[in-house]
């Protein structure tokens, strides 16, 4: 019986809910269902949705939380299938070859050259016993030959190097993919998973999320944060602010010990909610509208004199 | 809210697997694309015990709303068929035309009533290269019965020739070589020193194309050359999506992809249920924008294809092109009524859009269309 998870696969939808609420994510039921028919199904779960709602998080909290192992693929464009399963290690077969006879080719592409990449580590992982989570995070952002190749693999579970041979998964890992959209990815890999859309959160789960990332802060200032936050979510910005510019703008108010938020401090932490210029000079001109309209500024002091 | 019956009387695998095709036969006349593996997902998933309410919604979402459009369509139909809701009326509207023969024969119908006489007629008797010379500058508005056939031959050329020439292009923009590490290391082994280093191509950053046509009712005479055109560029270019929009929009890539022409378009006509309806532009690009935006981006090119008559809001028109200019690397804009003499954008919608757009050209004849290449790098 192998001993390398100690922690069992959950098996009960609140077996989910509860691991997650152990690493302070916040899921709803639709997450927390999702991933339970995923793992049921043993079928890979795609999650979409706009930046920063907390796909890739999902991920790590489910590893950290079960104590399996997280394998992070991190796609990007010109991501070629070689890149993401191995690589051989050139500068030690250099060395070697310095060292040994050099027309041993079979001794030059050993495994111990061998780098894994993180599909090959899915593989190898489950043939030590163990069952990892395989994040293939940003699949938009490689190039649809990526997709077409990534599919085999995921109902094959099976990897050829043409040096050593075919290796085979002794079980599939849990795989989540995320998107942003950037481009849409084909039917083919849609069918092969299970589908979640994360969008923006309500307020109470932003609310639940800031107060769970960010312990220290006044209840009233968390909840006048999110409701701000909230009324930036339009078309209006180049890059809507997500939870994570959420729980950044909390905890430097927290950090400035600033107990309510007036037009000032919105200001001069603009550069946390917003990246892009345009955005930022857009929000100074609204700095006024913005905190009246959540109400956030405090009652005025009492007159002075 | 209603909720999914407690204690359902589906409990054995027919019962659940009947649920199951019935509630995704629904979904597939909403619009939905499901196979038999959705079936399959669907059918465990409602055999899952112990779901809340919530978790009954969301295990079928998962298992068949495969795409954020979808998803609204999935929670109409979950309430219609799980919590008895009234079923939405049927939006299939005006078109009576009952399907005789084929979308473009109609359109041939149409155009040819519109034929002018002081368009010079082709001579068959000047030869083939005349003949499709003449067809070239040929507004497809005006465009007789018998060139059709010829015309649609040379959109479907033109489409492939064009969309080959934009991959080349790329390809020749962007030329940069990496280092093969591996290839180095075998040469190695045979020369035993590292006389060169071998190279691997750089991929070529490709452009993505989004083709948005309006196939409105004042676009008629049009959209069916513009939608042949799509279909061609469609099956020689990978990264494009195709869009169609009257009333509210439509994406249509995935029915482009049928090989046959006439059932692609047939198809595409049958999905959309306000092919020919009224334009509301502003509305269309806004959803364009929210279900689609995130494509965006610096290497994205849209491409709209419409007369700009525009009977909805102009505010949201202003606003939508404000955005995907902003957001996409360049705008261009077709509109076919630039190739008739003396036309003058003066239309509401089309003054709106004006200042958002890189390039305002025709497009009404394949001649203009053969301009697109250009005019998507420049
Ligand atoms: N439901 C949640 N519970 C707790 N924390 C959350 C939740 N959602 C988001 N966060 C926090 O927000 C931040 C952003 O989340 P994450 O990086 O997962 O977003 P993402 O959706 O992957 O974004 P991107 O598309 O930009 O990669 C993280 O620091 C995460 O801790
Ligand atoms: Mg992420």
């Amino acid at each position: 019986m192998p001993t390398a998870s100690a922690v069992s696969p959950p098996t009960t939808a609140d077996d989910i809910r509860h691991q997650l609420a152990s690493r302070d994510y916040v899921a709803d039921e639709a997450i927390v269902t999702s991933l339970f028919l995923a793992e049921q199904l043993d079928k890979p779960l795609l999650v979409e949705g706009p930046a920063g709602v907390g796909k890739t998080e999902i991920a790590k909290s489910m590893a950290g939380a079960s104590g399996a192992e997280l394998i992070r693929l991190q796609c990007y464009e010109g991501l070629d299938a070689t890149t993401a399963i191995y690589e051989w290690d050139y500068k030690r077969q250099l060395l070697h070859i310095r060292q040994a006879d050099p027309s041993d080719e079979g001794d030059l592409f050993d495994r111990r050259f061998l780098i894994e990449r993180p599909l090959l580590r899915a593989v190898t992982a489950s043939q030590q016993g163990s069952r990892p989570v395989l994040l293939i995070d940003e699949l938009d952002r490689a190039d649809e030959e990526f997709e077409a190749f990534l599919l085999e693999i995921l109902s094959d579970w099976q990897i050829t190097i043409p040096e050593l041979g075919t290796l085979q998964a002794a079980q599939a890992p849990r795989v989540l993919l995320t998107s942003n959209r950037t481009r849409e990815l084909s039917d083919a890999i849609r069918r092969r998973c299970l589908y979640l859309w994360i969008d923006y959160p309500s307020f109470d789960k932003e609310l639940e999320i800031v107060r769970r990332r960010v312990p220290r802060i006044d209840a009233t200032l968390a909840a006048n944060v999110c409701r701000l936050v909230e009324s930036l979510r339009t078309p209006d910005w180049d890059k809507v602010p997500g939870v994570a510019e959420t729980i950044d703008w909390a905890r430097t108010l927290v950090a400035l010990q600033r107990d309510h938020i007036d037009e000032a401090t919105l200001r001069d932490t603009l550069g946390v909610l917003f990246k892009s210029r345009d955005d930022m000079a857009l929000a100074a001109d609204r700095a006024a509208a913005l905190v009246a309209g959540v109400g956030a500024a405090p009652s005025p002091p009492p007159p002075r004199s | 809210m209603a909720q999914p019956p407690a204690g359902a009387p589906y409990q054995s695998h027919a019962t659940l697997a009947d649920a199951a095709v019935a509630f995704c036969r629904l979904l597939r006349q909403r619009g939905v694309t499901l196979g038999i593996g959705e079936v399959t997902d669907a059918t465990r998933a409602l055999g899952i015990a112990h779901l809340s309410p919530e978790g009954h919604r969301a295990a079928l979402r998962a298992a068949t709303a495969k795409s954020a459009p979808d998803l609204a369509t999935f929670e109409r139909c979950y309430d219609e068929y799980w919590c008895g809701a009234p079923a939405p009326a049927e939006r299939r509207d005006t078109d009576g035309d009952g399907g005789t023969g084929t979308a473009l024969a109609r359109r041939a119908r149409s155009a040819g009533e519109q034929t002018d006489a002081d368009e010079p007629a082709a001579d068959a008797a000047t030869g083939t290269y005349s003949h499709e010379r003449s067809l070239a500058e040929r507004n497809f508005a005006v465009a007789a019965e018998d060139e059709v056939a010829d015309i649609a031959i040379l959109l479907q050329r033109l489409g492939r020739l064009l969309a080959r020439a934009l991959s080349r292009r790329y390809r020749a923009q962007t030329r940069g070589r990496l280092p093969d590490l591996r290839r180095t290391m075998r040469l190695m082994l045979r020369d035993g020193e590292i006389l060169e280093i071998a190279q691997r191509q750089r991929r070529p950053r490709r452009l993505e194309l989004d083709l948005i046509c309006d196939v409105s009712k004042s676009m008629d005479v049009y959209s069916s050359f513009l939608i042949q055109f799509m279909y061609a560029f469609q099956h020689a270019y990978r990264r494009i999506e195709t869009y169609v929009f009257s009333t509210s929009l439509h994406r249509i890539t995935p029915l482009l992809k049928e090989p046959a022409l006439q059932l692609a378009l047939s198809r595409a006509r049958d999905t959309v249920p306000d092919w020919s309806g009224g334009t509301r532009i502003g509305e269309s690009l806004q959803r364009y924008l929210a279900d689609y935006g995130s494509r965006l981006g610096r290497r994205t090119v849209v491409v709209i294809l419409s007369d700009g008559w525009d009977t909805g809001d102009t505010e949201l028109l202003a606003g939508a092109m404000r955005s995907i200019h902003k957001r996409a690397a360049r705008v261009l804009w077709l509109n076919p009524l630039l190739g008739s003499p003396g036309y003058r954008p003066q239309t509401r919608g089309m003054l709106a859009a004006l200042p958002y757009i890189d390039v305002f050209a025709a497009g009404h004849s394949l001649d203009a269309l053969q301009r697109l290449p250009r005019q998507l790098l420049v």
